[in-house]
């Protein structure tokens, strides 16, 4: 309890570990203390608390970050952690949802596999526009051409089946660059990073 | 065809393992039956699949990994009440205290004499003397608390050393943001320390903190690492250029790749020599485009400062100033001018072109790993 008095956290587990440290000092002998706590269910109410408390914690700090996904966690395990009655559902609810945003987190990951791009997109930039002698455009075209075709290759054999192993009905959205928790990490302008989605659309074949 | 039988037995053997650990003890019941189907699942994608990558991803989409430890948990507890109880049929606080202190002393035997466990093990000396002492199971909880030695097995000291050897790592490698953020994190935690009632840090509450800071500083990460990677394309673009001049291009393996006959040579020197001009201005706008930075401005930038000064720049100071030299002539449909191409030709001549140092830089991460994992 005193572990928690002050705490900006744990305000919940503070009080539940108040009713604990009460049923333990009213009792007279064990057998009332252990009447004291079964029948509160204040054991399960303690697991609860915590949970609430870090789960909030959790949340409040993904959405100041503007984590949107990654605070989606916390909201399901919040909507139905008062469900548990047991301390093996309280870790039961915990980990299914956890385990399911955490595919649903490396999906949204995906994402950042367009800044990866990035280099290959300015080797191409650099190879159409550059001011070079007449006798090689048609060669650094040709070759331009078959990085392409290895790009949009890549694409459809390696890059689509792997990330469709995570989620089935997965394509790239290019929507989901300009969502902050990716944008921030792109250290380009904006009016770069649209150039870039264009030559990304053509050098992987997204349409 | 099934996933490559070292691979599934590195991912499936701990769960084999639990599997066995419950059999040896004869544990049984409904969730011991589902914790063995569950493998079983897992056992019969890794027949019939032949992908790893996608044998790992059924796993984690199908959450079979987490349902196995579920019921796992839930073999353990069962068997842990029963053990638990004393003759009457209620749980002993004797019994408790006999498996908790074993627990501990078990623990001890497998910390010792490891860099991380001797940091842990005056914690947990101190909770079996707690436990010896003669005072009740619940009292010795409450103890345990009370002297903040719960944070101390948690590991906190160790959790200290770990954030400070993230920092000295990063001062080692002269990785200026990171060092920045890793002595947020430390502040972090030393601050928590000092506020916190028993004078360590929460854990959760230091990995909130932690989350953030490094969330802050990515950007920033990402961004150091952009301008270092455009820049030393660059420079490299004129060494190439200057170098397709010189005498030694046909027999260099920049030129002469595998496989390559003589005339692909001759077309390849050909190629850098007349098209390097072009690319490089391409290479300056989008350098401009993107930074905002001029060639000139890349020798006075804090990047490129810091890449020398952490003697992981490419080129000796003769080349690099000749590479330096080298950049007015770099235009589209011109040729560098002979002394250029001279010097050039004698730096290679004479094995002058790269940085000394930087090789040596082999020896230094040897030392640094030698010094925290040992003698390799």
């Amino acid at each position: 309890m005193k572990k928690y008095e002050k705490s900006k956290i744990y305000h919940r587990s503070y009080e539940t570990e108040k009713a604990l440290y009460e049923a333990i000092s009213s009792a007279s002998d064990l057998n009332e203390f252990k009447a004291n706590i079964e029948e509160g269910n204040l054991a399960v109410k303690n697991a609860i608390a915590l949970t609430k408390d870090k789960e909030i914690a959790f949340k409040e700090l993904y959405d100041k970050l503007k984590e949107s996904v990654r605070a989606k966690s916390s909201e399901e395990i919040l909507e139905k952690i008062d469900e548990a009655k047991t301390d093996q559902d309280v870790v039961n609810i915990v980990t299914n949802i956890d385990q399911k945003n955490s595919v649903i987190i490396a999906v949204d990951l995906f994402t950042d596999e367009f800044y990866g791009d990035f280099k290959v997109l300015e080797d191409i930039e650099v190879w159409e526009n550059a001011e070079v002698p007449d006798e090689w455009k048609d060669e650094i075209h040709e070759s331009v051409q078959r990085d392409i075709e290895k790009g949009r290759k890549d694409w459809q054999e390696s890059v689509l089946p792997n990330n469709r192993n995570w989620d089935p009905n997965w394509n790239f959205n290019y929507d989901l660059i300009w969502e902050e928790r990716h944008r921030r990490l792109i250290p380009f302008s904006d009016e770069i990073v649209k150039k870039r989605i264009e030559q990304h659309k053509n050098y992987r074949g997204i349409n | 065809m099934a996933i490559d039988k070292a691979m599934s037995d590195a991912m499936l053997g701990t769960f084999r393992n639990m599997v066995q650990e419950c059999k040896d003890k004869n544990l049984s019941g409904e969730e011991f039956n589902k914790m063995v189907e569950t493998l079983q699942k897992m056992e019969q994608y890794a027949e019939e699949m032949d992908d790893f990558a996608a044998f790992n991803a059924k796993l984690s989409t199908e959450g079979l990994m987490n349902t196995f430890s579920q019921y796992y948990g839930e073999v353990l507890a069962n068997a842990a009440k029963e053990e638990y109880k004393s003759e009457d049929g209620e749980i002993s606080d004797d019994k408790l205290m006999e498996n908790t202190l074993g627990a501990y002393e078990d623990s001890l035997k497998s910390l010792k004499g490891t860099e991380q466990g001797e940091k842990i093990i005056p914690a947990i000396e101190k909770v079996l003397e707690l436990g010896r002492s003669g005072i009740s199971y619940p009292e010795f909880l409450t103890e345990i608390v009370i002297k903040g030695l719960d944070r101390a097995l948690e590991g906190q000291v160790a959790m200290r050393d770990g954030i400070v050897e993230d920092l000295e790592w990063a001062k080692d490698s002269m990785l200026p943001v990171e060092v920045k953020m890793h002595e947020e994190i430390l502040k972090a935690f030393d601050d928590s320390a000092v506020s916190s009632p028993f004078g360590l840090p929460d854990s959760f509450e230091h990995q909130l903190k932690r989350i953030e800071i490094e969330w802050k500083y990515k950007p920033e990460i990402n961004k150091w690492h952009a301008v270092i990677s455009r820049w030393q394309y660059m420079l490299e673009m004129f060494y190439d250029w200057l170098d397709a001049y010189c005498s030694f291009a046909p027999y260099d393996e920049r030129w002469r790749t595998p496989g390559a006959s003589e005339a692909q040579v001759k077309k390849n020197i050909k190629f850098t020599k007349e098209c390097s001009p072009g690319f490089f201005k391409e290479r300056e706008r989008i350098f401009f485009e993107s930074f905002g930075l001029k060639w000139e401005d890349i020798f006075e930038h804090e990047t490129f400062i810091n890449e020398r000064k952490a003697n992981r720049f490419e080129y000796s100071d003769e080349r690099f100033d000749l590479i330096k030299r080298t950049y007015e002539h770099c235009k589209p449909f011109n040729d560098p001018p002979e002394e250029l191409i001279d010097e050039a030709e004698k730096l290679h001549d004479e094995k002058r072109t790269h940085n000394p140092v930087r090789y040596k830089m082999g020896d230094k991460a040897k030392m640094e790993y030698e010094k925290h994992f040992g003698k390799i």
